[in-house]
């Protein structure tokens, strides 16, 4: 069997005479976890929905685990979908909810399925609770329990923590990171930071396009930064910047504050970030954090 | 086959459990109860009022005679019921064969064997029960598209086995709701109609409930294709009624005329029709052989029947393929 758990090949979408998505192809391991990105528009939402048959490509190749997902019963069972913004039906109680979701995808135990999910997003309570009196928080953690029930080979999450205060947005973060590695993730979210720490591997889209598809080392490599927090002491900022592979350096925040740039295809990160504060402490700086920069983030500006 | 069986199932199980919680097949019943008991209401103001005309006219006669004072009270009783049940028959023959059983004998003499309020009351409940039915089901997908929850169905079931397990959680439901009509609707005459027994009030109970449920079938795959064409309940609800508009359109259209070479009996209401061919345009309308329904000749009513289900296919065919077509 591949190693390819998602494959689009010239993936194009059109909605009348708009063009959502245009010639798209990348492909996601098995066990990846793998970023979609992009401004409002660029077309993650509809890249994700051909992904799970939601919608039918124009023109292209989708394969889900080998299968073409718009074909009748392909995802069945291999799948688990969190879609960003279907509404859990009101009338059905939660738990009734999930247990018919699980019947349906052939699980063996689906209340017990039902129940172990719900005590895994941290929401046993809510088994007798109808879906229409839910808060967003919990209508999106029993959204992920339904992607997340029955263990799929593949497990798409389109923005999962949009909308969260950062209390659950953690426990919903903390959910993925526990199923990195059991299975093949697709985040689509316009949180970078978030990705960048959950992610393997991503794909930027601007405007319908595939911008860039590589792993989360060599996205952000080359935008390398990081960000020296100081207590004390007057910083060099010229004298940093002639460290080797050091591309700028400038104080922020009245001097409380270094952002160094550098060229991480050309000189390692730790070997850089070791030898700045070292360069401070040698001039009596007195140092309070080191930390890494917003690479994504910067790396997505840079390409769209 | 047996997992897209067994998907059936669940959806069938699932959908029709949701229908009962929700408490819309109460109000729909309260709704076509309310419509059953308005109909039956009036007939029996009507019939009432036909009935006291018909004794007053009698009674003034009497009155009026110049031999009154020898008239035996007795015998003056018997010709006043006699007089009253022949003019009710007459009445009850007359609409039936103007309306019901338009030159057919055979119809004509089932019908007649009813009581007349029962078939009324129930002639009448056929000409709105797709109304009803469209009321009930416009939503049961675009109901989903608009929320998008069908999403959570779709990535773990074929779009085969969610339209077809939503329409028999409806008919389920639609089952239940003309039990309790139709029972009701029996249930009066039997009480009222001395000549209308137990045997004859369940007879006729099976066979109109079996009807109502055939001529359903139809309307409520109509009421599913429609709701998998858009994404608004709305609008789904808007062309279901106008479809509904050009199937009883395209009937009436077509019984205007004479099949070309058919010959009518005398004073038949066929025999007032011209001859033309845009009488074949009847068969082309579902709501054409509703008639045949209630033949007591089993030939014509399996032939309706099978015409109901095969517009019921084409209309559920319909509904898959544009589902399955359609963006979700």
């Amino acid at each position: 069997m591949s190693d390819v758990a998602i494959e689009l090949s010239h993936v194009t979408k059109h909605f009348g005479p708009k063009v959502a998505v245009n010639d798209v192809s990348f492909s996601v391991q098995q066990g990846q976890c793998y970023g979609l990105i992009g401004p409002n528009g660029a077309g993650k939402t509809t890249t994700f929905s051909m992904m799970c048959g939601f919608l039918h490509p124009t023109a292209g190749l989708l394969r889900i685990m080998g299968e073409d997902p718009s074909k009748p019963g392909a995802l069945k069972g291999k799948v688990g979908v969190l879609p960003q913004d279907a509404i859990l039906p009101a009338t059905w109680p939660v738990g009734a909810f999930l247990t018919y979701l699980g019947s349906l995808s052939d699980l063996p135990r689906p209340e017990a399925e039902a129940r172990a999910v719900l005590e895994r997003v941290g929401l046993p309570e809510v088994w007798g609770v109808q879906c229409g009196a839910l808060s967003h928080g919990m209508a999106k953690r029993v959204a992920m329990a339904q992607a997340l029930m029955g263990s799929p080979p593949v497990v798409m999450l389109d923005e999962p923590t949009a909308g969260l205060d950062p209390k659950i947005a953690a426990t919903v973060r903390q959910i993925i990171r526990e199923t990195r590695g059991k299975a093949t993730l697709v985040v689509s979210s316009h949180n970078l930071q978030e990705l960048e720490e959950l992610c393997d591997a991503t794909a930027v889209l601007d405007k319908g396009r595939l911008v860039a598809a590589s792993s989360m080392e060599e996205m952000t490599g080359a935008a390398a930064e990081f960000r020296v927090q100081v207590a004390k002491g007057f910083v060099p900022a010229d004298d940093v910047k002639a460290i080797d592979g050091v591309v700028s350096a400038e104080t922020l925040n009245d001097g409380k504050l270094l952002s160094v740039r550098f060229d991480g295809a050309r000189v390692a990160p730790e070997v850089v970030i070791t030898a700045t504060p070292k360069l401070l402490v040698s001039r009596d700086v007195l140092v309070l954090s080191v930390s890494r920069g917003k690479r994504l983030e910067e790396r997505v500006l840079q390409l769209t | 086959m047996q997992a897209v069986l067994k998907e059936v199932g669940i959806i069938w199980r699932g959908e029709l459990a949701r229908s009962l919680r929700s408490g819309r097949a109460v109000v729909l019943l309260l709704l076509f109860l309310l419509f059953t008991s308005l109909v039956l209401g009036v007939f029996a103001l009507l019939s009432y009022g036909v009935s006291t005309n018909q004794e007053k006219k009698f009674d003034d006669e009497i009155a009026n005679s110049p031999y009154k004072d020898d008239l035996d009270p007795k015998k003056v009783a018997e010709q006043k019921a006699k007089q009253s049940d022949e003019t009710g028959s007459g009445f009850k023959k007359l609409v039936i064969n103007a309306l019901f059983a338009d030159d057919d004998t055979a119809l004509a003499e089932m019908l007649l064997a009813l009581p007349f309020m029962l078939l009324v009351v129930f002639k009448l409940n056929l000409i709105f029960l797709p109304l009803f039915i469209s009321l009930m089901g416009f939503d049961q997908i675009s109901g989903e598209m608009s929320t998008r929850s069908i999403r959570y169905l779709v990535v773990r079931v074929r779009r085969s086995s969610l339209v077809v397990g939503k329409f028999l959680a409806q008919s389920s439901v639609l089952a239940l709701l003309t039990f309790v009509a139709v029972g009701l609707m029996v249930l009066v005459p039997a009480i009222f109609d001395k000549k209308f027994g137990a045997g004859a009030a369940f007879g006729s109970f099976a066979k109109l409930w079996v009807v109502s449920l055939v001529f359903s079938l139809a309307y409520m795959a109509l009421a599913s294709m429609c709701s998998a064409m858009f994404r608004q309940p709305a609008v789904s609800l808007a062309v279901n009624m106008i479809l509904l508009f050009v199937i009883w359109a395209i009937a009436l259209v077509g019984n205007i005329f004479q099949l070309p070479g058919h010959v009518a009996s005398a004073m038949s209401l066929s025999s007032y029709k011209s001859e033309s061919v845009v009488a074949y345009l009847r068969y082309l309308s579902v709501w054409n052989y509703s008639a045949d329904l209630i033949h007591p000749q089993w030939q014509r009513f399996s032939s309706a029947g099978a015409a109901h289900l095969g517009f019921a296919m084409i209309f559920l065919a319909g509904s898959y393929l544009i589902l399955r077509a359609r963006d979700v």
